[in-house]
């Protein structure tokens, strides 16, 4: 039983060295393999080139095409309503939305992976000129900011932008802080703990949200956007379904959420508040400083902001942070101070866009996106699909801005 | 050998010490034991039956025969395309990492020099605990972005591929490297070729423990969902070709379970963790059936 | 007798040193067999085209000495100058992995000790199918009905619990965290993830301690449970505890059931029922974000790598620790 002559003896011999044997089984295996690999590699090639040079020469013959977004999950639910109702009206186009986050559209955008990217915070218009993109703003959402406090004797608690800032940034722990009684003379708040509840993943809330604390209170460090850098030892949960279900299990908690999950969030008994007004944040005593995010009051922040911007720019958050006087109401666009014309705008409010491009690379395809967003921001915007993910219609001046837009498109060879 | 053998031989000579104890003590420290270590089974099946029953009791009572045939309409309609999805996603993934991880554990077992034999085998285990978030990275920008491709069901297939391969490379090499010495020199005295006795001896032999890894690599890729979200990105139709974007229960779970409840979507995610489950259950039954034939059929060989 | 091969002559007996027609030796190796050599090495070259991809793509812009610290900061609109300490993750990573991995282990030794030796064939196959069934769920759905339905459970019962018999114990103490997110739901969770992969293995490394072994010790009156703890443990010691190293490669990098009860907060937790994070759910969950930010995106690139690296690592580690590197061992299935 001896091992050979001149092999040493290992436990891998045992297990791999059976007799070896130069034959055709060796040039086999590899052919196969060889096979397998430029099987692999033609399909690599052959995926390069149809997308490079097949598709653009294809559209000119056919009439069938198929739309596809990718982006903001917020959205997702409202294309999803559109798309099946655009198909019966043009039964050649498709459109297939995809909901893998607002980050993820901006960058499908950028890189022409699809035809459009849906996001809920603006391309800053300096990034989207490189891209040749544009913000094509399709409805209005806005943002609450819901608290697990049951027993109150009031139905929504007064909160403005300072209270809320420092509540995040752990100035403020306890719920009858004198600042947050302050706001709400008559409501007898119990000392329980504050937890502030966040986002974890990327997400146009976190972005709504941080804008707001950051123009609301000076101590509020780290700027804003779709991630922020949170005082260590909040909890954070993933998506707006995962704040409503960690908001129902934390007793004390704070946390804002999207106006779609409204429903949602009542069902579990959480309450939200009102929210103070930019001169909230100097008299935060004064009730009247407090608004409710009813539609009409959500319009009026749309209006407001819209109506008063020097030059003209929807990339915008319309957040109503800082103090009267200040000038900082929009983040991105540029604008000039909100009058009194509209007394009562909630101040947590944002446009939904879908980015396209103006140069694309199939123009009698774009032709369709162009129609299909034309459709969505006037007869498709109907009140029941703007109403069952809570989105309202976008104002007048907006859709003036989005079909002088819409016409820069290039939608022809 | 022999340093091993003396372990051994340590190892007999300590339990014979031991032994001398009192009998009753003994055999009642036994049964202590025989009893006792099934506790750990409650302990992981108790909260399993939990899961299950919890996906059930939420996916059932809305579940109809609509669900499994119809596409998504809007916000609500069935899974249809997302069981097509995902059922092409693994039938591709399935087919190219088998292609490649046969070859290389053939190649593994019967041809290559030791040293490499070692460091495939070696970097087959380092493959298969490589995270599966590092290949969604990866697959993005290389699939995604650099190929130009975009979202594609070819892309999510061949990132699935890449955490399927070292199953299947290391039970292909396991299952020929097993094959009864006596088998192939029987074969090989009888003057059949290498080829001859690979295919007509060793592949036989072979078969249950690559399809072994087979089925359990189709149904770990069956759970995947971060490395598919940024490679097969997502569509609310069934996927028209190779380089469209496609859906894939995964993906269903995760995308709809964010939704807002009352729209409609928030119920198909649970209907597709359910679907999912029973697929993985009916996987793995096949897969103790067909070990289990293979078993019986080859009871006598290995003894 | 392996030496002799068929369809050849015998080849003449002789002096000659040389030996006698052995084209299967490591020495005589053929040529096209060495040319061939890389078919056996793909799973190498994956690894390798992964890694270097995305080296190559992150051009280790912030690889330095603040990338090894434990100080994480970034500011999205790049007032303040952003901090990537890597270490953090790391830590936090294994704060959530190593108890993990220790229970499941202990979990997995004592199923794998019933399957093999205790229990009939058919409950053992049974129960093999239902651990099998652990590692098919999908781990989203894992996450679910972690913060769903565990995640009330922890901060209402189990964290005063552990709280109230423990709470003496460094890490155990106070202050709890009231939704129930945090490290110790996460290590709850990936108990369940971890428990496949390392019955599995320990499974295979018990039922593959020699039967001439097994059968002196009955035969000199053992008992099965001394059988077990005096020879089958001690001669499957290296299997076992590659078992646990390629639980442990699970668990850091398991991301999307940790980033959904992990609690994700960027900081190294003063106890297990704090929310956390972890190296994988991190760039799991930041990822969207780091699409509206490129600086954030290298950074994850280069986080991506740290990971890629551990993972790597624990896994050498665990070879070299149970010698699994020189023989072949199955991480699932039921074995031949």
């Amino acid at each position: 039983m001896s091992n050979g002559t001149n092999a040493p003896p290992s436990m891998n011999d045992s297990l791999s060295d059976g007799p070896k044997r130069r034959g055709r089984a060796v040039i086999g295996v590899g052919v196969a393999v060889a096979i397998a690999v430029v099987l692999l590699a033609a399909g690599f090639a052959g995926g390069y080139f149809l997308e490079k040079g097949l598709a653009p020469s294809g559209g000119s013959s056919t009439t069938s095409y198929t739309i596809t977004e990718t982006g903001s999950t917020l959205i997702y639910p409202y294309l999803n309503l559109l798309a099946p109702n655009f198909t019966s009206l043009y039964p050649n186009v498709a459109i297939s939305p995809a909901g893998t986050g607002s980050g993820a559209g901006i960058s499908g955008a950028e890189q022409g992976t699809v035809n459009m990217g849906g996001t809920d915070a603006y391309l800053l218009p300096s990034v989207a000129a490189q891209y040749n993109l544009i913000n094509v703003p399709i409805a209005i959402s806005s943002q609450l900011v819901f608290y697990n406090l049951p027993g109150l004797s009031v139905s929504h608690l007064n909160l403005n932008g300072t209270v809320l800032a420092m509540i995040w940034a752990g100035a403020i722990s306890q719920w009858n802080n004198p600042l947050i009684q302050a706001a709400n003379p008559g409501v007898s708040l119990p000392s329980t703990t504050i937890t502030p509840l966040h986002r974890s993943d990327g997400s146009g809330d976190t972005f709504m949200f941080t804008s707001l604390c950051y123009l609301s209170w000076k101590g509020w460090s780290g700027g804003y956007g779709t991630t922020y850098s949170w005082k260590a030892g909040q909890p954070g949960y993933q998506g707006n379904s995962g704040m409503v279900t960690g908001l129902h299990s934390t007793p004390g908690g704070i946390a804002y959420i999207g106006i779609s999950y409204l429903q949602s969030a009542l069902a579990d008994g959480l309450q939200y508040a009102a929210l103070g007004d930019q001169a909230a944040n100097v008299n935060g005593a004064n009730p009247a400083n407090y608004i409710l995010p009813t539609p009409a009051n959500i319009s009026q922040d749309a209006n407001l902001a819209l109506q008063n911007l020097q030059p003209p720019s929807v990339a915008i958050s319309l957040i109503l942070g800082g103090v009267p006087g200040a000038t900082n109401l929009v983040l991105g666009g540029g604008g000039t101070l909100p009058t009194a014309q509209y007394p009562t705008p909630y101040p947590d409010t944002n446009l939904e866009y879908i980015l396209i491009s103006t140069h694309p690379a199939n123009p009698s395809l774009q032709k369709y996106v162009v129609v299909f967003l034309q459709w969505a921001i006037s007869t498709g915007a109907t009140a029941p699909r703007l109403a069952s993910v809570n989105f309202l219609p976008l104002t007048p001046e907006v859709i003036g801005y989005d079909m002088q837009a819409l016409s820069s498109v290039q939608v022809s060879a | 050998m022999t340093a091993a053998l003396a372990t051994d031989a340590a190892a007999v000579d300590d339990l014979v010490r031991a032994s001398a104890g009192h009998m009753r003590r003994r055999l009642l420290l036994d049964r202590v034991a025989r009893y006792g270590l099934l506790l750990p089974f409650v302990v992981v099946f108790f909260p399993l039956i939990d899961l299950l029953y919890w996906i059930s009791e939420t996916a059932l009572p809305t579940f109809t025969w609509a669900t499994l045939t119809q596409d998504q309409i809007g916000n609500g309609g069935g899974l249809h395309a997302m069981i097509i999805g995902t059922a092409v996603l693994i039938a591709l993934a399935t087919t190219i990492a088998t292609l490649i991880g046969i070859a290389a554990g053939l190649y593994t077992a019967e041809y290559a020099p030791p040293a490499i034999a070692r460091l495939g085998r070696t970097a087959g285990n380092v493959l298969a605990g490589v995270p599966a978030i590092v290949l969604g990275f990866w697959g993005y920008f290389l699939l995604v972005i650099y190929t130009g491709w975009g979202y594609t069901v070819l892309g999510g297939a061949l990132t699935l591929s890449i955490l399927m391969v070292p199953f299947i490379y290391r039970t292909s090499d396991l299952a020929f490297s097993a094959v009864p010495a006596s088998q192939r020199e029987a074969a090989l005295a009888m003057g059949a070729r290498r080829y001859q006795f690979l295919g007509r001896i060793a592949l036989p032999i072979a078969i249950p423990g690559i399809l072994t890894g087979v089925i359990l690599a189709m149904a770990i890729g069956l759970g995947e969902t971060a490395p598919l979200i940024y490679t097969a990105g997502w569509a609310n139709v069934p996927l028209t070709g190779l380089f469209s974007p496609t859906s894939y229960l995964t993906g269903a779970i995760w995308l709809f379970y964010s939704q807002p409840p009352d729209i409609g979507l928030y119920a198909l995610a649970f209907q597709a963790a359910f679907v999912l489950i029973v697929m993985v259950v009916a996987i793995n039954v096949t897969l103790q059936a067909v070990a289990e034939h293979y078993r019986r059929r080859l009871r006598g060989l290995f003894s | 007798m392996r030496e002799v091969p068929e369809g050849q002559p015998i080849p003449p007996a002789g002096p000659a040193p040389a030996p006698p027609a052995v084209p299967f030796s490591a020495s005589r190796t053929p040529l096209v067999q060495w040319l061939l050599s890389p078919i056996a090495l793909i799973p190498l070259l994956l690894v390798a085209f992964v890694a270097i991809f995305l080296l190559w793509k992150s051009q280790l812009v912030w690889f330095g000495p603040s990338f090894f610290g434990i100080n994480y900061f970034f500011d999205p609109t790049g007032l303040q100058p952003n901090q990537f300490g890597v270490t953090l993750f790391v830590v936090d990573s294994l704060i959530v992995a190593l108890p993990a991995l220790a229970i499941a282990a202990g979990l997995s030794l004592a199923m794998a000790v019933s399957i093999v030796v205790y229990l009939p064939p058919m409950p053992g196959r049974v129960l093999t199918i239902l651990t099998n069934l652990l590692a098919g769920i999908p781990s989203v759905v894992y996450g679910i009905w972690g913060y769903v339905v565990l995640a009330p459970y922890f901060g209402s019962t189990v964290q005063p619990a552990i709280f109230g018999f423990l709470g003496w114990i460094p890490g155990l103490g106070g202050p709890l965290s009231p939704g129930g997110v945090g490290s110790l739901l996460a290590i709850f969770i990936l108990i369940f993830m971890i428990v496949p992969i390392t019955t599995a293995v320990m499974r295979e490394s018990l039922r593959s301690v020699p039967h001439d072994l097994v059968e002196a010790g009955l035969a000199l009156g053992a008992t099965q449970w001394e059988v077990m703890r005096r020879i089958r443990l001690r001669v499957a010691r290296r299997g076992l505890w590659g078992a646990a190293f390629l639980g442990l490669g699970r668990a850091i990098g398991e991301s999307v059931a940790v980033a959904m009860v992990i609690g994700a907060s960027v900081w190294i937790p003063p106890n297990v029922y704090a929310p956390s994070t972890t190296l994988a759910s991190f760039i799991f969950y930041q990822l969207d974000s780091s699409f509206y930010y490129p600086v954030l995106l290298q950074a994850l690139i280069e986080f991506s790598l740290v990971l890629l690296g551990l993972a790597v690592l624990l896994n050498l580690i665990g070879q070299r620790a149970s010698g699994l590197g020189t023989t072949v061992v199955v991480t699932g299935g039921n074995g031949p």
